[in-house]
């Protein structure tokens, strides 16, 4: 477990394989730059291990999309909105984080790709 | 690390209480089942699972008692779990610990109390099965023992209930564990104004690598990234 800066240290992460090869990481008590920080830190990681398999090494990355809560969000729509921005970061190439268009506002950000 | 480091080492068994992500959840028939059996063998008017939190008490399953949690300064399990062996007391009035307690005094008017720690198997008490009189009674060696095998039911129900929970391939939570985890958490950030964030991660070409490989390769790559997620997150 990595020690973090964090709002309430007793607040862990929920981590869950949700697909075949789809994962999410819910972040509670965690502001928007910490957790696109911790997004990066995710697909960084998989891009910088290679994978053994046999005699051959596997090189993989990820594309990861952001969304933070909104006080009318279902868990539906909180889904939805990382699944709209995960989808943008697929179509603007892949191995990347990019944010949900709408959670932008007010996070500095480099890597907003969704531009709807 | 020896037993009487568990004991003391409070973020430890904190943690160890939140990997059984169990707080607040719904009734659920096998800890029903054991508050039963021990309400009705031990002929107790009340009786509980209690899982001790940072400040409070919470009942996975309770029979004759109103309250859904109690503050941790009030709560004799929270006096059980300070040792490794049941905690035993035959008319709380007379015992120091507990004569001035609000519980004792006034409602539901705890008279006499057997608690057995709930131990992990990495030795943490996260909490305690208790059978509660409102009159002074000592209860026995058997009847200790009896609870004592039921606690011993109810931390293994909790392993089961954490396997059932996680995927066994990459050790992440399963779907349906995490969503329902996750709706947990959104009410928390919803009732209290909390921030929250979420990120859905989806491995890039992943059918082809399957397809290149086999699909021992597509395992190991899950595997990888889990590993690697649960690292730089926070998750236990």
């Amino acid at each position: 477990m990595q020690p973090c800066a964090h709002l309430n240290p007793e607040t862990l992460d929920l981590f869950g394989r949700i697909g075949g090869e789809e994962f999410a990481l819910l972040m509670p008590e965690t502001d928007f730059d910490l957790a696109e920080r911790v997004a990066e830190r995710c697909r960084n990681a998989l891009e910088t291990t290679p994978v053994a398999i046999g005699d051959h090494t596997l090189r993989v990355t990820t594309s990861a999309g952001l969304a933070s809560f909104r006080e009318q969000d279902s868990l539906k729509s909180l889904i939805a909105r990382a699944d709209a921005a995960l989808f943008s970061a697929k179509a603007a190439g892949r191995n990347r984080v990019a944010i949900a268009a709408k959670d932008s506002f007010g996070a500095d950000s480099k890597t907003d790709v969704s531009g709807d | 690390m020896d037993n009487v480091d568990k004991l003391r080492d409070e973020e430890g068994r904190l943690l160890a209480l939140q990997r059984y992500q169990i707080l607040e959840t719904s009734e659920e028939d096998a800890f029903e089942h054991v508050v039963n059996l021990v309400q009705n063998i031990l002929n107790v008017p009340m009786c509980a699972i209690s899982l001790v939190e940072h400040q409070r008490q919470w009942f996975k399953a309770k029979r004759g008692i109103e309250m859904s949690e109690t503050p941790r300064d009030v709560s004799f399990c929270a006096q059980a779990i300070k040792d490794r062996n049941p905690l035993v007391i035959q008319d709380a009035t007379s015992d120091p610990r507990f004569s001035e307690n609000p519980l004792v005094t006034g409602e539901p008017h705890i008279r006499s109390y057997a608690g057995i720690p709930l131990r992990t198997p990495d030795g943490y008490n996260i909490g305690s099965l208790c059978a509660i009189d409102t009159k002074p009674r000592l209860f026995t060696p058997f009847e200790v023992s009896i609870l004592d095998q039921f606690a011993k039911i109810v931390v293994g129900e909790l392993e089961l209930r954490q396997i059932a929970s996680s995927d066994h391939l990459s050790g992440a939570m399963s779907r349906g564990a995490w969503m329902e985890g996750a709706g947990r958490e959104l009410e928390r950030a919803k009732r209290y104004n909390r921030p929250l964030a979420l990120a859905l991660f989806d491995l890039d070409r992943f059918k082809e690598v399957n397809d290149s490989f086999c699909h021992p390769a597509g395992d190991e790559v899950i595997r990888t990234f889990a590993a690697l997620c649960t690292s730089e997150s926070r998750d236990p």
